[in-house]
């Protein structure tokens, strides 16, 4: 078994991807929908763990609906639905009664895909090393090399402050350390208390 | 298999980089507080391969880089091991950009 980099991640709904912010992944069905109007940031539920999303649904002179994430929430995971309930009062419901639309997640709907992501160690190239954010302390960098391309794996990271930047790449730096020198070995990355991995993606 | 140096970070403790396939160490033309480490491993099309830009907080020395190189070549010789290396002039790893790593890559040195 090769090793790997185990990154738990928080569970937020990917705002970049957009596929939670597709109004076809949503059923809206049930709404009557009134024209140029938005509903506002409103708050949802969830069949699961996730909670705290918030969107906002507008609608343009012909009716279609649109949907933004305004917050991204935490510990979603695939098979969750996200409720939705727009008030009749709400300018966007041009019915009588209040409406529940609805989002049933897939893993392209959360970031970096589900509750974990791994890097992987390459079989031709190699893990050269942390890159750590000392500007804005939200994307963390373990850059890997390969023939003809470079592969940098970015951590998305929530809590990262001036005063915990050095702990936060120190931590990384030490599972990376020990993915490349233990056999078969896949440690997991533990960040300082409120510290948390949004994503994990290349690029 | 890994070959790894770890190396004091101004900003505090250490940081690893990974040797496996550094084949020389030269102190950046023009940047007196800069070591590049060529990898190779080819990064472009061309004559061009991947270097890592050590980043330093204070001038680095010609003893330094030696020092270095050499201790490139020795953990080449131990699979999958990480050793600390200490830099002569006691330069540890710039705190904000202690690794920097160029688009494309570099030219192979003459």
């Amino acid at each position: 078994m090769g090793n790997s980099i185990k990154i738990p991640l928080l569970g937020t709904l990917d705002k970049v991807g957009g596929d939670a912010a597709t109004i076809t992944n949503w059923d809206i069905s049930a709404l009557t929908v009134t024209a140029s109007a938005t509903s506002g940031s409103l708050e949802s539920v969830s069949s699961g763990a996730g909670s705290e999303a918030k969107f906002t649904f507008s609608s343009d002179a012909a009716s279609a609906v649109s949907v933004v994430i305004d917050v991204a929430g935490k510990d979603y995971s695939a098979g969750q639905t996200i409720t939705v309930t727009i008030p009749s009062a709400n300018a966007i419901n041009g019915g009588a009664t209040d409406v529940d639309v609805t989002l049933l997640l897939e893993d392209n709907m959360i970031a970096g895909g589900a509750f974990e992501g791994y890097i992987l160690l390459p079989s031709s190239g190699l893990l050269a090393c942390v890159i750590p954010d000392t500007a804005s302390y939200t994307t963390w960098k373990i850059q890997q090399l390969e023939n003809d391309h470079t592969r940098p794996w970015t951590i998305e990271i929530q809590g990262g402050l001036v005063s915990n930047y050095v702990d936060i790449t120190k931590r990384i730096n030490n599972v990376l350390v020990e993915a490349c020198t233990s056999p078969n070995s896949q440690p997991s990355l533990v960040l300082p208390e409120g510290v948390f991995a949004t994503d994990l993606f290349i690029g | 298999m890994n070959n790894l140096l770890s190396i004091d970070w101004n900003a505090g403790g250490e940081l690893a980089i990974n040797v496996k396939d550094v084949y020389r160490v030269d102190q950046e033309a023009g940047a007196t507080d800069s070591i590049l480490c060529y990898y190779n491993i080819a990064s472009d099309t061309g004559p061009k391969v991947w270097a890592v830009d050590l980043k330093f907080s204070s001038n680095v020395t010609a003893a330094d880089v030696t020092q270095l190189q050499a201790a490139v070549l020795k953990i080449q010789q131990s699979p999958n091991a990480m050793v600390k290396f200490k830099m002569p002039s006691e330069a540890k790893l710039d705190t904000t950009t202690p690794f920097a790593f160029s688009a494309g890559g570099v030219a192979v040195p003459k």
